[in-house]
C-alpha cells in the first residue's frame, strides 16, 4: 500500500520547520492538497483582474504553506495576499482536491490580527458598534444626514475624508443617495401585521445593508410575504456578524452569533427565520458550526439551521399564492455568492421564481456566479480592482441584453447598480422581492377577473 | 576540387570498400558538376565519408532521384557528390502502429506501393513520385496536392537520423507521434536543401486509406469563379481533401482537356474527396450545388466525377504527378514556387498572369488553393523571364509570402537572388548554418543569402 | 538580488506597481506545477513587446537570467527560476491582434488562455484544434514552449501544427517574426526548433494561428472492459479499419474507482478499463462509423458501451474523463504525473510494466493514457512533506521512462523536460543527439541566459560549433 498520507496534523508537525506558525497547522493537510496546478487562476476574479500569483489560491497556499514551514514571516507583506480574497470559493470549486483556500485565509486573518493587531477602529466596529443596533443606527443616521446635507461632498472636497482614510472616499461613491429613514423604522411604522391566511409565522431578518441602504427591498419583501398570507414579525437582531468573521475576528463573530439567538429568543415562535439578504441568510446557516463547541449555544444554534431559509428558498417552496401580473421585460439573474451553488446551494429557486412572472423574457447572464467584486467592504478597500471585477461582469450584464437584473443581496444590488451606471446601462437593478412584488401589483385588481380567492382571505386588493 | 581525383578515390574505396565511386558523374547540380561521387550503402558508411571529406574540405552535396536539382542559387563549389540511391532499404515498418522508418534513397513511389498492400496510404504525393527520394522530398519541402488533408512534412516526419557535416550521426525525434523531448533540431532539416547535413533516414506517419475515393474534375472559366467556389467551399463545413486549380496551359499539358472536351481557355480544379461512402457523396453534391450557383448564362462551372469521365482517381493523380517534368521540360526554362496566404493565391495569379501578357512570357501554373501555394512554369527571353519573375516575387511578398527558384536560374541571371527578400529571421539562418556547419561544405552557396 | 539601480530602470521600463521584489511576493513566483523551487531576484509584469524587448535587453546587458513565464501550469519545472533572475510574467498580454477567417489564420498575443481562443472563435463556426487539459488555465505562449498536446492529438495533431508563425523576443532583445501567415516559408524551419524549446530560446509575445472550421457532427461512445489489453485491441481494431477517431482516451481500474467515488457516473468498481471514444466529421455516415466502432467494441469483449445521443448525452460521456484528474487527486495529497510515450500498439506492455514498477516500490498508480497516440499517464501517490516518499515516486518515475523508452517510445510527450527530466536525457539521446541540440540552443541564445537550467544537462559541451572529427 505504501507510506499512507498524513491525515493528522500530529503526523504533519513531524515535517515542519521550527520558526513555522503552528496556530495553522490545523489547515496543514488541507493545504499540502495543493498541487499547484493553477487551475484556479481563470476562476478567480481577482487575478483575473490582477494577473497577480499572491491574489490567486495557488499564491495563497503557498505562502499560508510557509508560514507553517517557517520559510515566510508573519509580517505586514502578507496583507497583499489575504486582503485580496474575496472569498467567493470560485477556486475551491474548480480546484481538483478542492482546497478550501477561504478557509485558509480566513484562518490567516485571524492569526494575523491575534498576532500583529487590528487597527482600533475595526476592533471598536466590531466589538463594540455592530453587536448594538441602537447604537449603529444613531452613528449612521448622523453620518447620512450630514450626507444628505451635503457635509460630505465639502469633506471630500477639502481633502479630509482622504485624510481619515483615503477609502472613505471610495465607499462614498458605491451610493450616491442614502435613505432618509431607515428600514427598521419603517417597519416599525407599517399598519399592523397582516394575519396570515397560510397559518406561517416567520422572523424577518433585518440585513444591514438594506436597513442602512435599501430599506426599499426590505419593504418589499415584507410586503410580499404578507400578501401571500404569511405572519411577519421583525427580528430584534444586530449584524448577523459575517463581516467580522470574514475578517478573522472568529472570536467577535461567536459573540454577535450569541447575542443574537439570545436577542431571537425562543425559536419555536416561528416557521421559519427568513432573509432576503444572501450573505444573511448563509451566515445563519453557519452559526450552528460556528458554535458547536459552545455547550450554551451549540443546541440553539443548531435549531436555527433548522429553521433559517433565504427568501427565494421559501417562497419556491410555498410557491406565490398571490396572482402575478404581467411584466414584459428582458429578466436576468446574478447569483451572491453567499446565495449560490457555492455556499447554500439555491441557484434554481430564484431563476424559477423569476420565470414564473408573466411577460418575463428569462435571460442567463454569462457568468452567472462570478463574484460581483463588492464582497463586503471590497469594494472600497480595494476599490480599483473591485471596478476591474464589476466591469467584466457588467459587460455581461449588457450582452445579456436584460432590461432587468435581479439577486438578492444588498452588497451585491449597491454594486450592479455601480455598475450599471459606470456603463450606462439603463438597466434596473432589483432584488426577487421586488420584482415579485411589482408583479403582485401588476396583477389586475381582485375581482375584475374571475380569480379563486380562498374565503378566509381578508386582505383587501391593492 | 582541392584535391586528386585519383587520390580522392582511392582513398574513398579505401573508407567504405561497399560504395561505388565514380570520378567522372554526369550530374549537372544547377549549372555544376562535381568531379566525384560515391554511393554509400549504409548510414555508417555515409557518417565515415562525409566525415571523411569535411577533414579533406571538400564541398558535398546529396543526390536523391535527382527530380529537383534546380532549386535555389548554384552551388558555389561541389566536390563530391553523394549518391542516396543506394541507401534504399525501409529499416522497419509497422503497420498496426501507422509508422515506418526508411532510409534516404527510397523512391516515394516504392512507399507508397508498399504500404498500399496493407491498406495504408503515405501521405505524400509529390512530383515525380518514381524517381524522388523520402531524403530529397523532406529536404526540398516539395509537398503535393493533398498536402492540405495530410498535413505538411512538419506533421509527418516523426523522426530523423542525419549525418552531421561533421561526419558524425544524430538523431532527432523518434517513431511516436507526440515527443517533445528536448529540442526538436530535426524539424530545421525540413527544407534545409541539405545545408545543415544529409537526411540519412526518415520516421513518417502513415494513415489509414479511406473507405472512399472520388476525384471531382470542376472546369473554372476563371479565376474570379474558381476564387468563389473554393471560397464556398473553404467557409462550408466540408472536407476535402484537395483543392488544386491547373491553368489552361496544364490542362492541356497533361490532357485533361481531352476527357473534359473543355476549351483552352478554361481552367481545372481537382478536387478530392475522402472518407466515408455517404460523406462523400454529400460532398460532391454540395460542391455541384455551389457550381450551380455560380453559372451565369454562358460562364459555366460544371463539377464532374473521374469516374464519368474514364479516368481512373489514381491515374489521374499518378498524372499529375508528372507535371513538373513535363512543363519544364517542354520549352519552359523557369520554375518559381510560391507560399502565400491561401485566400491570396488567386490575386497572386491574376496578377502573374498580368505580367506574364505585359512581358511576353508564356505561363503555366497549378495553386494549390487550400494551402496558398503557386507554382508557374514560365518560358521566354531571359530579360523577360528576368522581369517577370522579379515581379512575381513582389507580389508574392507584398502578399506576406514568398517565392523562390524551382529551376532555371541561370536564366534568370547571376545576380538574381533565387530566395528572395530575407525577413528578420535570416541572423538566425546564417547562425544555424554556421554552427552546424562552419566551414560551408555542405550544398554551399544554393540557399538564402548564398548560404 | 537586484540593486535598486535596476529595479528603479524595470519600474521605468514597465511602471512601478508592475515590478514586484519583496521577498513574500516573490515567492508567489518560485513554484509552478512541479515540485520544485527558487527564488527569482525579481518579477516583472509586461503589456507590450515594446516592454518585453527592453526588460530582455537590461538583462542581457547586465547578465541576468531570465525566463518568460505564462500562468505557470506546466508540470516540469519550466518556470523555476533555478538561477534567480527575472521572471517576465506575460499574462497581461492577451490581446486578439486579428482574426482572418479567409485566410484561417488568427493572430494572438501569447498570455491569452488557449480556451478563450476557441470560445472566441465558437460562434464564428471556427476553432483552434489543439486542447490540452489546462486549456482553460495555460496561455497559448505556455502551449507554444511546450508543444502541448491533449486529447485530440491522434487526428488533430500538436501544437506544433497548428502554430505557423510567432513574434519572438531573442535573448539580446531583437524582435524578429519566424514563420508568418503562409506555410513553408523559405528557410530552415526555426519555428519548428523553436516550439517546444520550453521558453529557453527566447519569448514569443505573438501567435499566428492555423484555424480550422468546426466539424459538422461529433459522435461520442463510451465502453467498458474488463482488461486493458481488450480496450487496446479495439483501438487497434478501429485504427485498423481506416478510422481516425477525433479521440481516444482511456482510464484504468484505480482512476475509474476514483472517478465512480467522487462522481457516482455507474461505471462497474471491478472494470480494467474504460475507454472514450469521439468521431467527428460530416453527418453522413457518421451514425454508421459510430454502430460500426460499437460493434468492434463489443466484439472485443467490452462489458458495456453508451452511445451519446445529445450534447447533454455527450457531456455526460466525458464528465469521467475530464473529472479523472481531479478524482485522482482527491486519492492523495499529491501526485507525480508521468508522461511517457510509447507506440500505441505498445500501450498495454506498458501499462503492465507500471503496474510492476508501482508493486515493486508499493506506490499506487492511477492511469489515464491517449490511447490513440500511445501516451500514457501514470499517477503515481504520495505525500511531498514527506521526502523519503517524495524520492520513491521519482524513483519510481524514472524507471516508468526508462519502460517507455525500450519499448521504443520517448520520455515525454506532451509534458516537456524542465527540470524533471533532465537527467532522463541520456536514456533517449546520444551525445552527438544532445550536442546538436546544444547546437541550436546557442544559436538562439549563444550566452545561456534564457531560462537556464533546463532541458539539457548540464554535462553536455558548451559553445563551439561543429569540430572536425
Amino acid at each position: 500500500m505504501g507510506p499512507q498520507p498524513s491525515t493528522t496534523a500530529e503526523g504533519a508537525a513531524a515535517a515542519t520547520a521550527p520558526g513555522g506558525v503552528t496556530e495553522l497547522l490545523d489547515l496543514y493537510d488541507e493545504v499540502a492538497k495543493c498541487g499547484r496546478c493553477g487551475f484556479c487562476q481563470p476562476t478567480c476574479p481577482v487575478y483575473t483582474a490582477t494577473n497577480k500569483e499572491a491574489h490567486v489560491a495557488r499564491g495563497k497556499n503557498a505562502l499560508f504553506r510557509n508560514l507553517i514551514e517557517g520559510e515566510t514571516p508573519l509580517d505586514p507583506d502578507l496583507r497583499e495576499a489575504f486582503e485580496n480574497c474575496l472569498l467567493c470559493r470560485a477556486c475551491t470549486a474548480n480546484c481538483f482536491p478542492a482546497v478550501k483556500t477561504d478557509q485558509l485565509v480566513i484562518s490567516l486573518r485571524e492569526t494575523y490580527g491575534q498576532q500583529l493587531g487590528r487597527p482600533t477602529i475595526q476592533r471598536w466596529i466590531f466589538r463594540r458598534l455592530l453587536p448594538h443596533p441602537r447604537l449603529m443606527s444613531w452613528i449612521i443616521g448622523t453620518m447620512w444626514l450630514g450626507r444628505r446635507l451635503g457635509l460630505a461632498g465639502v469633506a471630500k472636497r477639502l481633502g479630509l475624508l482622504r485624510m481619515i482614510n483615503p477609502k472613505l472616499e471610495n465607499a462614498m461613491e458605491i451610493r450616491e443617495e442614502v435613505p432618509n429613514s431607515f428600514l427598521r423604522t419603517r417597519l416599525k411604522k407599517r399598519a399592523s401585521p397582516v394575519k396570515a391566511s397560510s397559518g406561517l409565522k416567520v422572523g424577518y431578518w433585518i440585513s444591514c445593508g438594506y436597513n442602512y441602504m435599501l430599506p426599499e427591498v426590505g419593504e418589499a419583501t415584507v410586503d410580499v410575504l404578507e400578501q401571500n398570507g404569511i405572519e411577519v414579525t421583525v427580528l430584534p437582531n444586530a449584524c448577523c456578524g459575517l463581516p467580522v468573521y470574514c475578517y478573522g475576528d472568529i472570536e467577535g463573530a461567536r459573540l454577535l452569533a450569541k447575542g443574537n439567538l439570545d436577542k431571537l429568543g425562543d425559536l419555536g415562535q416561528y416557521d421559519y427565520i427568513v432573509s432576503d439578504c444572501g450573505s444573511c441568510s448563509g451566515h445563519l446557516k453557519e452559526y450552528a458550526d460556528l458554535l458547536k463547541d459552545d455547550p450554551e449555544y451549540a443546541e440553539r444554534a443548531t435549531a436555527l439551521l433548522g429553521k433559517v431559509r433565504a427568501f427565494s428558498e421559501l417562497m419556491h417552496a410555498l410557491g406565490v399564492s398571490v396572482p402575478l401580473g404581467e411584466l414584459p421585460a428582458t429578466v436576468t439573474y446574478h447569483d451572491p455568492c453567499h446565495l449560490g451553488a457555492r455556499y447554500q446551494g439555491i441557484v434554481s429557486q430564484p431563476r424559477e421564481l423569476i420565470r414564473s412572472v408573466p411577460g418575463v423574457d428569462y435571460r442567463e447572464l454569462r457568468e452567472a456566479d462570478w463574484c460581483c467584486g463588492a464582497a463586503g467592504s471590497y469594494n472600497f478597500m480595494h476599490n480599483d480592482i473591485s471596478m476591474k471585477i464589476l466591469d467584466r461582469k457588467t459587460e455581461n450584464v449588457e450582452k445579456s441584453g436584460a432590461d432587468v437584473l435581479v439577486t438578492e443581496c444588498p452588497s451585491c444590488i449597491m454594486q450592479l447598480s455601480l455598475g450599471a451606471k459606470r456603463r450606462g446601462l439603463p438597466t434596473r437593478v432589483l432584488s426577487v422581492s421586488q420584482l415579485l412584488q411589482e408583479a403582485e401589483q401588476a396583477a389586475p385588481p381582485a375581482g375584475t377577473e374571475a380569480t379563486t380567492t380562498a374565503p378566509e382571505n381578508e386582505s383587501p386588493g391593492p | 576540387m582541392p584535391h586528386d581525383v585519383g587520390d580522392v578515390l582511392a582513398e574513398l574505396a579505401l573508407l567504405a570498400p561497399g560504395a561505388a565511386s565514380d570520378g567522372n558523374p554526369q550530374t549537372n547540380v544547377a549549372g555544376l558538376v562535381p568531379a566525384v561521387s560515391v554511393s554509400p550503402t549504409t548510414v555508417s558508411e555515409l557518417g565515415q565519408i562525409v566525415g571523411w571529406a569535411s577533414r579533406r574540405g571538400l564541398a558535398m552535396a546529396a543526390l536523391g532521384g535527382g527530380t529537383k536539382l534546380g532549386i535555389g542559387n548554384p552551388p558555389s563549389r561541389l566536390d563530391l557528390l553523394l549518391d542516396m540511391s543506394a541507401m534504399n532499404s525501409v529499416t522497419e515498418y509497422d503497420s498496426a502502429d501507422l509508422v515506418l522508418t526508411a532510409q534516404a534513397g527510397v523512391t516515394i513511389q516504392h512507399l507508397r506501393s508498399m504500404v498500399r498492400e496493407d491498406s495504408l496510404v503515405l501521405p505524400l504525393d509529390p512530383q515525380s513520385r518514381d524517381r524522388a527520394t523520402i531524403g530529397g522530398v523532406i529536404a526540398c519541402a516539395d509537398h503535393g496536392p493533398r498536402r492540405r488533408q495530410y498535413g505538411g512534412l512538419r506533421d509527418l516526419v516523426l523522426g530523423l537520423k542525419v549525418v552531421l557535416p561533421d561526419g558524425s550521426l544524430a538523431g532527432f525525434g523518434g517513431r511516436t507521434l507526440k515527443n517533445v523531448a528536448g529540442y526538436d533540431v530535426g524539424r530545421l532539416f525540413v527544407g534545409s536543401l541539405g545545408t545543415m547535413g544529409v537526411i540519412a533516414e526518415a520516421t513518417i506517419r502513415l494513415l489509414p486509406v479511406p473507405a472512399c475515393e472520388e476525384l471531382l474534375l470542376v472546369t473554372v472559366p476563371g479565376l474570379e469563379q474558381g476564387r468563389r467556389l473554393v471560397a464556398r467551399i473553404l467557409g462550408s463545413v466540408l472536407i476535402p481533401s484537395s483543392l488544386e486549380l491547373l491553368s489552361p496551359a496544364c490542362v492541356g499539358l497533361l490532357g485533361f482537356d481531352q476527357h473534359l472536351g473543355s476549351s483552352d481557355t478554361e481552367s481545372l480544379l481537382l478536387i478530392a474527396l475522402e472518407g466515408h461512402p455517404a460523406a462523400v457523396e454529400r460532398q460532391v453534391r454540395d460542391i455541384s450545388a455551389f457550381c450551380a450557383e455560380l453559372d451565369s448564362g454562358t460562364e459555366m462551372v460544371e463539377s464532374r466525377r473521374a469516374s464519368e469521365l474514364g479516368l481512373p482517381v489514381d491515374e489521374a493523380w499518378d498524372t499529375f504527378a508528372g507535371l513538373r517534368e513535363k512543363a519544364l521540360g517542354n520549352g519552359s526554362c523557369v520554375g518559381l514556387r510560391c507560399t502565400v496566404p491561401l485566400a491570396r493565391v488567386w490575386d497572386l495569379a491574376a496578377a502573374a498572369e498580368e505580367r506574364s501578357r505585359a512581358s511576353s512570357v508564356a505561363l503555366s501554373y497549378t495553386m494549390s488553393c487550400g494551402t496558398g501555394y503557386l507554382e508557374a512554369y514560365a518560358a521566354g527571353s531571359p530579360a523577360d523571364l528576368r522581369t517577370f519573375a522579379e515581379g512575381v516575387r513582389a507580389d508574392a511578398e507584398y502578399r506576406e509570402g514568398a517565392m523562390s527558384v524551382l529551376d532555371g536560374w541561370s536564366v534568370l541571371g547571376e545576380e538574381f537572388d533565387a530566395w528572395g527578400g530575407r525577413r528578420t529571421d535570416f541572423g538566425l539562418i546564417r547562425a544555424v548554418k554556421e554552427k552546424f556547419d562552419p566551414q560551408g561544405l555542405m550544398n554551399p552557396g544554393r540557399y538564402l543569402g548564398g548560404l | 538580488m537586484l540593486s535598486e539601480g535596476l529595479l528603479d530602470e524595470l519600474r521605468g521600463i514597465v511602471g512601478a506597481e508592475d515590478v514586484l521584489w519583496k521577498r513574500a511576493d516573490l515567492q508567489t513566483y518560485e513554484y509552478d506545477g512541479y515540485v520544485e523551487r527558487s527564488l527569482p531576484d525579481a518579477v516583472v509584469f509586461v503589456e507590450s513587446t515594446d516592454e518585453v524587448a527592453s526588460v530582455v535587453r537590461l538583462a542581457h546587458r547586465e547578465n541576468i537570467p531570465f525566463l518568460p513565464r505564462g500562468c505557470a501550469t506546466n508540470l516540469t519545472g519550466a518556470t523555476i527560476a533555478v538561477r534567480g533572475g527575472l521572471v517576465i510574467e506575460m499574462a497581461r498580454m492577451r490581446r486578439v491582434v486579428e482574426i482572418d477567417l479567409a485566410n484561417e489564420r488568427m493572430v494572438v498575443e501569447s498570455g491569452i488562455y488557449t480556451e478563450e481562443i476557441s470560445a472566441i472563435l465558437e460562434p464564428l463556426g471556427y476553432y483552434y484544434a489543439p486542447d490540452p487539459s489546462s486549456a482553460k488555465a495555460s496561455s497559448i505562449g505556455g502551449n507554444i514552449a511546450e508543444n502541448a498536446g491533449g486529447p485530440h492529438c491522434f487526428k488533430y495533431g500538436v501544437t506544433l501544427n497548428h502554430v505557423i508563425g510567432a513574434e519572438v523576443v531573442l535573448p539580446h532583445g531583437e524582435v524578429v517574426w519566424l514563420g508568418g501567415k503562409a506555410v513553408d516559408l523559405p528557410g530552415f524551419d526555426l519555428l519548428g526548433g523553436f516550439i517546444g524549446s520550453e521558453g529557453t530560446f527566447g519569448i514569443c509575445t505573438k501567435a499566428v494561428l492555423r484555424i480550422l472550421r468546426k466539424a459538422e457532427a461529433i459522435k461520442t461512445l463510451l465502453a467498458i472492459y474488463d482488461s486493458i489489453d481488450d480496450a487496446a485491441k479495439t483501438v487497434t481494431a478501429i485504427v485498423a479499419a481506416g478510422m481516425i477517431p477525433a479521440t481516444l482516451e482511456m482510464m484504468d481500474k484505480l482512476a475509474i474507482q476514483a472517478v465512480e467515488d467522487s462522481q457516482a457516473l455507474g461505471f462497474p468498481r471491478d472494470a480494467a478499463a474504460v475507454l472514450l471514444i469521439e468521431l467527428d466529421g460530416l453527418v453522413d455516415g457518421l451514425e454508421d462509423m459510430a454502430a460500426d466502432v460499437l460493434a468492434m467494441c463489443r466484439r472485443n469483449n467490452a462489458r458495456e458501451v453508451r452511445a451519446a445521443g445529445s450534447e447533454e448525452e455527450r457531456t455526460a460521456l466525458w464528465k469521467g474523463r475530464k473529472g479523472a484528474v481531479a478524482a485522482v487527486a482527491r486519492l492523495a495529497p499529491n501526485f507525480l504525473l508521468i508522461d511517457g510515450t510509447v507506440p500505441r500498439t505498445k500501450l498495454p506492455d506498458a501499462l503492465r510494466k507500471v503496474y510492476e514498477i508501482g508493486d515493486k516500490y508499493d506506490l499506487r498508480i492511477a492511469n489515464v493514457a491517449h490511447a490513440g497516440d500511445g501516451n500514457l499517464h501514470p499517477f503515481v501517490l504520495f505525500d511531498s512533506r514527506i521526502s523519503a516518499d517524495k524520492e520513491l515516486a521519482m524513483k519510481a518515475a524514472m524507471e516508468i521512462l526508462a519502460a517507455c523508452v525500450a519499448l521504443g517510445g520517448t520520455i515525454t510527450g506532451e509534458h516537456g523536460i524542465g527540470i524533471e527530466k533532465m537527467e532522463a536525457m541520456s536514456i533517449l539521446f546520444t551525445e552527438n543527439d544532445l550536442r546538436a541540440q546544444q547546437w541550436l540552443k546557442e544559436v538562439f541564445d549563444p550566452v545561456g541566459l534564457c531560462n537556464p537550467g533546463k532541458v539539457l544537462p548540464a554535462r553536455v559541451a558548451v559553445g563551439g560549433g561543429a569540430h572536425a572529427a
